[in-house]
């Protein structure tokens, strides 16, 4: 079967007075036979009827303000937020790079992060000793990479996380906001080793700021307003309106 | 992947960690290995912290219920070595869901795999412990039979079992009421006091009537019994298995409901 994301009348509500429904309250409206002080919730909708459907090949660009629901898309394709309302259908294997800060622990070694890191993303234990030394050379951390994470700078740190998430080749890549931390040096080489890895994956979601990377990696823009869709089409059509709207 | 309802996806979830179990088994080892990083004898101060409890404790307690000392040091050997693991397991289960919000919230791993992760710890603890006890039964000549060790690996079976539970249910509730664990801080401190692991209920009056009441009492007891060469009353027995049958239900509602909603909390 052929890689796909299909996403039908997807919306997704957070619910946000959780200050409100303290222990107490929610003891005392147990009791309370007439509910009227059970802690009501209210809820903001942060998907709004989203209907996509990606295949194969697709490189798309998510684009929109702060709080337009990019991020909470790709967490809700990646399986990590469920919803009720409206459908998700997914082929082939997702990988999420949603944070470079993936709660390693910091007191692990360089090396000792590699590993525990790829095991959580779901590589199995055979392939770790094969892609270890790739990771830490590209990473270039040299003696380093013996230290405790804890003693690395921010820089560094971002050079580890992002060697070891792109050592794997997944289908369906999910990418929030990367390559917009690290430093000048490192910047352009991950970027080729980047666009090596969208090349090899089938779908690639990205979202960003950088419209200039957007316009390079994808060929094609969903621009989210308001957790819906304000458009989805061709990269260079979707960036010219959504350049306009901002101006 | 809507179709599926609540139930299908917890028992999905509950499961899914089979696959995961070698992962797991690294987490925990890791854990551990971590905690004990940059200290000079490891994690050999698990058995020397047993220890020293060990000895304080008798010293003290075979002159407060004037017993013989071996009798004593038999009893609180074989208790508070399941009661760390009990109380370990509750205490950690407050934070459960908390520090490993940077991985479930980043990518898809089943919520059920830190509860496993966090019993396999104790576990490993609860193993690290028993030279402690291989001592006690060479000095103290406790009868060892195949079908005791039987019965001791069936009370932690049971236990883990039990404590996994209370991890979920604790886990759960603590995300979404941040008054739990202060809740559970205060209970724990007691209940190692109101719990007969440094008192023997048969020595003081009425002291087997208010071990009755202590759920934790049979947790402990399921262990502590074959760990001392005895078996498990038939009461007690009932107890074990109905403590585990009503926590089993009441922790897989509870993850039913609420196990995709974890990731909102916080």
């Amino acid at each position: 079967m052929s890689t796909s994301i299909k996403l039908s009348n997807l919306s997704l509500d957070f619910k946000y007075n959780f200050s409100d429904s303290s222990l107490r309250k929610t003891l005392v409206g147990l009791f309370d036979k007439n509910k009227k002080r059970m802690p009501e919730s209210k809820t903001i909708k942060v998907l709004d009827d989203i209907s996509l459907d990606i295949h194969d090949g697709d490189r798309v660009g998510i684009v929109g303000l702060n709080g337009a629901g990019k991020t909470t898309l790709l967490r809700t394709i990646a399986g990590i937020y469920e919803t009720d309302e409206g459908q998700v259908n997914i082929n082939g294997k997702v990988t999420s790079f949603l944070s470079i800060n993936n709660g390693s622990h910091p007191d692990l070694t360089g090396y000792e992060t590699i590993k525990s890191q790829l095991l959580i993303m779901g590589v199995p234990f055979e392939q770790i000793d094969r892609l270890t030394p790739e990771i830490a050379a590209f990473s270039e951390l040299g003696d380093f990479m013996n230290l405790q994470v804890k003693h690395y700078s921010s820089g560094m740190s971002m050079r580890l996380s992002f060697s070891i998430v792109t050592s794997i080749h997944p289908e369906i890549l999910l990418m929030d906001e990367w390559l917009s931390t690290g430093d000048l040096k490192f910047i352009h080489k991950a970027e080729k080793k980047l666009s090596a890895l969208v090349d090899k994956s089938k779908i690639l979601l990205l979202t960003s700021h950088d419209l200039e990377l957007i316009e390079k990696t994808c060929n094609k823009v969903l621009w989210l307003e308001k957790g819906k869709i304000r458009e989805f089409d061709k990269t260079a059509k979707t960036l010219k309106a959504y350049q306009k709207s901002s101006e | 992947m809507n179709s599926k309802s609540l139930v299908q996806k917890a028992i999905d979830d509950l499961f899914e960690s089979w696959r995961w179990r070698r992962v797991i088994l690294y987490y925990a080892y890791n854990e551990i290995k971590l905690r004990y990083r940059g200290s000079a004898i490891g994690p050999f101060w698990l058995v020397l912290n047993t220890l020293i409890q060990i000895s304080t404790l008798s010293i003290i307690y075979t002159r407060v219920f004037n017993i013989d000392a071996g009798e004593y040091i038999k009893w609180i050997t074989c208790g508070i070595i399941p009661w760390g693991f009990i109380a370990a397991s509750i205490t950690d289960g407050c934070t459960l869901y908390k520090v490993s919000r940077k991985i479930y919230s980043n990518q898809k791993i089943p919520m059920s795999f830190f509860a496993y992760k966090l019993i396999v710890v104790n576990n490993i603890i609860f193993l690290h412990q028993l030279p402690i006890y291989v001592l006690v039964v060479l000095f103290f000549h406790i009868p060892i039979t195949l079908f005791g060790l039987i019965n001791i690996i069936l009370g932690i079976a049971c236990v883990s079992f039990i404590c996994l539970c209370i991890v979920i249910v604790i886990g759960i509730l603590s995300e979404r009421f941040h008054d739990i664990p202060q809740i559970i801080t205060n209970i724990m401190n007691l209940a190692f006091l109101a719990t007969p692991i440094i008192w023997i209920p048969k020595l003081i009056p009425k002291g087997e009537l208010i071990a009755q009441f202590n759920p934790l009492y049979y947790m402990v007891q399921a262990i502590r019994a074959p760990l001392m060469g005895e078996t498990l009353s038939l009461f007690e027995l009932q107890m074990v298995i109905g403590i585990s049958v009503v926590m089993g239900i009441f922790a897989f509602t509870l993850f039913t409901r609420c196990r995709h909603r974890i990731v909102f909390w916080g």
